[in-house]
């Protein structure tokens, strides 16, 4: 019976190429419109790290002066995200928390050992130490980290993604190789893979949308080389200072570095929050940290959610989606009861020959089954379609926020055959309340 | 509109199928209200004047030469001269960063220094005295720097007495009911007074993102920072050849590495990528709304000729003509577009409310629920053309036949 | 009143020539019930179309009033449709979305009249067909038999010069056949002609004239005059 009520529907869907045509192109525009917003919005917000989010922590000090706040935001006061030089090193240097990293940044003129000067480029460079690559699960092709002893001595070791060893190296492993940066000689250490990491959590919100830096030093080394960040990264100051002159810059109250840590688990989360209270407290006699104290250690769905990666344009977006899908289902369901009325002698015939109106529901509950179907087939292609445009046209944006994954396949196929069944209901429902007698005059 | 009260009498009683529509268009006019709306705003962004004569700058940087400090200053000015000799060069001067570079820096503004909580906030640009030449920026108040007042220094000479000149959206919002108040008061930026000299009417700031990005100072100090910018103003169409003439300038000495080389035009394209990319997108939703309306239009007039056939042709046999059919389904049309609109009008003040609630968005103002409605109702009349004529078309002798 | 010289009517489909009704003469004058017999197929409806000018005739002339309607533009015949003619078709056509008054009312609207006198049409035509208590009711509730009286209701309103009933008893029963039967043949005798299209013999005896339609011949039958 099922497959005699398939054949039916193909047959109905078949006879009518006009509305078959409307109504699963509406439906499959609408499934695009929506699955091409959520496909962004989802990349955005699902938890870019689920093994550790709950245990990876960043730390914000209230480090401005008493006459000036660091800024409003909602009509309250805002403590900013990054820590000064000095905060970071006492917290680094303390030790409190199994792992803890210190995220600095610069630019400088690289290449390998073997290029000319000439092909030498200006790079964007992420200094770090050696935790860091174990805490956020860096996936490497060839080496690993540099040790502790090298991040200790601020060694001239380098790391290199997977793009800049192809450029600078052919793809080969080029574990030992030397690479110039700021014309100092720098050993390759590691050469990690393709880090699709979404957002990049542990940068501010400007940031966290971005391709991966190319090249990864010891935070030390950095220092060591007195190379300031000035230009090259977000640094926001008060009180006494000099952008230009390193030890004013770290020796000042400017704040540029990103501070992370590993707990065991997220119970341990107040423990180390009472150490930076009592870290901030120590300074506070000391003359440093005399606004009132709102000291945070935010987890990494915490702190996405603090910087607003996603944005409420994209929020927006989603909803208006949403709506039109809707719109879009609702003009089907008029396309469908068209379809339906025009059906009215056939109902009729079938009621009188003896369909009760559970087969005429179930024959056209298939029939907007197999519209869903198809409307959700065709708009997964069309959303690939319009996410490799998106991904064209939002170029400036990690191109894996537009690529699908199995589960919003899925939920794809789902959602239209599920919302069109729905819509579906009222016109089969009018469709089965046709009386056998009232068609067949007609006829 | 004698046609207008049987039809209200008959939409009434079919309810189910105009309600569908009406619905849709209700929905459909929301969202549209909504793009509409942030595509102007995105369009807004990205035309508003920066202020800077775009086609003809362009820049780059260039590291520090000589160890003493004396030594970097006198041959920061040998380029400057060199390059400022060259015949395709109308002006250049040194800048500290370029407007839309995402790279800039910025201050707290106060009014007097023991307020607790800054007035506003605006970028700083500071470097050569003729900086405001080059850039091309319009003084709309007030005097320009002079060359006394330029000195190469190791911060952003905070504490020199030549005063600043500030943009006009920063001047408004210091003194909001007169301007012209902000030309000669004080302002205090890291505690220390500053004397409005001057007042230029549209500069854009470092970041295309930032709040306060039409809040800008410009100061004339030189910043001596790890790289030197300079900002060249080309003559009318030879910024191509401008650039060719410095690079070639500049390569003459091997040691020289000239990074980020740049025009304005792609720091500008930049800055605005997300909000070109939003706007492009936007134009193809409104696009998709407007014919997922007319394809609910044109189906829904299609079904109500199609339901209607028998009577369309009994109202041609009583005597209605060709034009009155026509005339009756364009009413009827317009009837439930204009309840689909206004339906949405109140969806959307309802959206608004919780958007503005729950959202730091600004709602959407009045007009344009009026540019929607035009829009719907356009789209929903193209649409209904069709299926009119066709009903138009049906023979009165339908009126007659029994099937 | 109406006139009709050789008018034919012929349909060209592939090649082939169809005769749907051969030429023909007939006259009809003011307040003669005239009804036209055939068995289904004849062309019947084909004559009923011209007669109501719902279908252009290829051949011949038609004069209603005095007046040629060969070639005439369709808002003109439109106009004329509404003015002259009073259509009574055998399934109703009552518009299921409007009440009586409105459904009365509606060949009115294609006219320049007030509505003052739209009104005053609307209620005397139903209380000429004995409705007019019913005015706001809708079609889905009334019998046949009343709908049809509706129907013909519409039709008096604008006080046609003549109605055209296509078989206007084929959907009712006996009875309520009967009544519309003595209802038309009341108004007949009020002085307005009728053309009633049947084929029903009984009914027919009941006109002062009968035509009858044979495969597209038009043939007019002498018949005892009824009292």
């Amino acid at each position: 019976m099922l497959f005699y009520y398939i054949k039916l529907a193909i047959y109905s869907l078949k006879r009518t190429p006009l509305l078959s045509f409307l109504m699963i192109s509406t439906i499959s525009i609408g499934i695009a419109a929506t699955m091409i917003t959520y496909t962004v919005s989802y990349m955005m917000n699902k938890d870019p790290i689920p093994s550790k989010s709950e245990r990876l922590f960043t730390v914000h000090l209230s480090t401005w002066g008493i006459d000036n706040m660091y800024r409003m935001r909602d009509g309250k006061e805002e403590i900013p995200v990054f820590v000064t030089y000095q905060d970071a090193m006492n917290l680094y240097n303390a030790q409190k928390a199994p792992k803890q990293t210190i995220i600095g940044s610069y630019k400088a003129m690289t290449r390998s050992s073997e290029q000319p000067v000439k092909d030498a480029t200006s790079t964007y460079i992420r200094s770090t130490t050696y935790e860091f690559f174990e805490m956020f699960n860096t996936p490497f092709i060839y080496g690993s980290g540099w040790s502790a002893s090298e991040d200790e001595e601020g060694a001239q070791v380098v790391i290199l993604s997977k793009k800049r060893n192809e450029k600078l190296f052919g793809g080969q492993n080029s574990i030992g190789k030397e690479v110039l940066i700021g014309g100092i000689l720098h050993r390759v250490v590691g050469v990690f893979d393709d880090w699709p990491l979404i957002p990049r959590f542990y940068l501010e919100e400007f940031d966290a949308l971005t391709e991966v830096r190319d090249m990864f030093v010891p935070f030390r080394t950095q220092m060591n080389n007195e190379w300031v960040a000035s230009k090259d990264s977000s640094i926001y100051c008060w009180g006494e200072f000099e952008l230009s002159d390193f030890h004013s810059v770290i020796n000042s109250e400017c704040v540029w570095l990103y501070f992370w840590i590993e707990l065991e688990s997220a119970e341990h989360r107040d423990e180390y929050l009472d150490f930076v209270n009592n870290y901030a407290q120590e300074q506070r006699l000391l003359g440093r940290f005399q606004r009132e104290q709102m000291n945070r250690v935010l987890d990494v769905n915490e702190s996405i959610n603090h910087s607003n990666v996603m944005g409420d344009d994209s929020k927006v977006a989603v909803w208006l989606a949403a709506a039109f899908l809707f719109a879009c289902l609702l003009n089907s369901m008029s396309l469908m009861m068209t379809k339906f009325h025009g059906k009215g002698g056939e109902v009729g015939l079938r009621r009188a020959i003896g369909a009760s109106r559970q087969d005429i529901a179930l024959q056209f509950g298939l029939e907007t089954f197999i519209v869903g179907l198809l409307g959700g087939i065709i708009g997964l292609g069309l959303a690939n379609l319009g996410l490799l445009v998106t991904a064209e046209v939002y170029s400036h944006l990690n191109a894996e926020l537009m690529k699908m994954n199995i589960e919003i396949v899925i939920t794809t196929l789902l959602l239209s055959i599920v919302t069109s069944t729905l819509f579906g209901l009222y016109p089969i429902y009018r469709a089965c309340k046709i009386e056998p007698s009232s068609q067949l005059k007609s006829l | 509109m004698k046609d207008l009260k049987p039809i209200i009498s008959s939409l009434l009683r079919a309810k189910m199928a105009p309600l569908l529509l009406i619905l849709q268009i209700a929905v459909t006019f929301t969202v549209l209200v909504n793009s509409v709306y942030l595509m102007v705003e995105k369009h807004a962004d990205i035309t508003a004047p920066t202020g800077l004569s775009e086609n003809v700058l362009f820049s780059f940087q260039i590291p520090h030469q000589g160890e003493e400090q004396s030594q970097k200053i006198a041959n920061m000015y040998k380029h400057l001269e060199a390059i400022r000799a060259l015949e395709s060069v109308e002006r250049v001067s040194i800048i500290n960063s370029i407007p839309l570079s995402n790279r800039g820096g910025g201050f707290d503004i106060k009014m007097n220094p023991d307020d607790p909580v800054y007035v506003s906030k605006a970028a700083a640009f500071t470097g050569s005295y003729d900086l405001i030449d080059t850039m091309g920026v319009k003084l709309i108040a007030g005097e320009s720097f002079s060359l006394v007042d330029e000195e190469a220094l190791n911060d952003l000479g905070l504490g020199r007495s030549t005063g600043v000149i500030i943009s006009k959206a920063l001047a408004q919002s210091l003194f909001p009911e007169n301007w012209h108040q902000a030309l000669g008061s004080t302002i205090y930026l890291n505690q220390v007074p500053h004397n409005i000299r001057g007042v230029v009417e549209h500069l854009a700031g470092p970041w295309s993102f930032w709040q306060y990005k039409k809040n800008n100072i410009i100061l004339p100090t030189i910043f001596l920072m790890t790289d030197i910018t300079f900002l060249v103003r080309s003559h009318e169409g030879l910024r191509e050849q401008t650039m060719k003439d410095v690079v070639e300038l500049l390569m003459q000495d091997p040691h020289l590495h000239i990074d980020e080389l740049k025009t304005f035009t792609e720091f500008k394209e930049a800055a605005y990528q997300a909000q070109n990319a939003a706007y492009t997108t936007l134009q193809f939703v409104i696009v998709g709304l407007v014919l997922i309306t007319m394809l609910g239009v044109f189906g829904q007039t299609r079904f109500s000729v199609l339901k209607r056939r028998k009577q369309i042709g009994t109202r041609r046999a009583l005597g209605a003509s060709r034009m009155e059919i026509i005339r009756y389904f364009t009413i009827e049309n317009l009837l439930i577009t204009l309840c689909g609109a206004t339906l949405g009008a109140l969806l959307t003040i309802l959206a608004n409310n919780l958007v503005v609630a729950h959202l730091e968005l600004s709602p959407v103002p009045w007009p344009y629920l009026a540019y929607s409605s035009a829009i719907v109702i356009l789209s929903g009349l193209i649409a209904a053309i069709q299926p009119a004529i066709n009903a138009a078309n049906i023979s009165p002798a339908e009126a007659t036949r029994t099937v | 009143m109406l006139k009709m010289r050789g008018v034919a009517k012929s349909f060209i489909t592939d090649t082939v020539k169809t005769q749907a009704l051969h030429p023909f003469d007939l006259e009809i004058q003011q307040g003669e019930f005239v009804a036209v017999v055939g068995p289904s197929g004849s062309g019947k409806t084909t004559f009923l179309n011209i007669a109501g000018l719902l279908e252009e005739h290829t051949e011949g002339q038609y004069f209603l009033d005095e007046k040629e309607t060969t070639g005439l533009s369709d808002k003109f015949k439109s106009s004329l449709r509404n003015q002259k003619i009073g259509f009574i078709f055998q399934s109703f056509n009552l518009i299921p979305e409007l009440n009586l008054f409105d459904n009365v009312e509606m060949p009115l609207r294609y006219r320049d009249f007030s509505a003052k006198e739209r009104s005053e049409r609307v209620l005397n035509a139903l209380e000429q067909v004995g409705l007019a208590g019913r005015k706001s009711h809708y079609p889905q509730q009334l019998s046949g038999g009343q709908q049809q009286r509706v129907a013909i209701a519409r039709a008096l309103a604008g006080s046609p010069s003549f109605l055209l009933a296509d078989e206007p008893t084929g959907n009712l029963d006996s009875k309520m056949a009967e009544g519309i039967m003595s209802l038309l043949k009341d108004i007949n005798k009020q002085g307005t002609s009728i053309l009633m299209v049947t084929h029903d013999m009984d009914q027919a005896q009941q006109a002062s004239r009968i035509v009858e339609i044979r495969d597209g011949y038009l043939n007019e039958q002498k018949v005892a005059k009824t009292a």
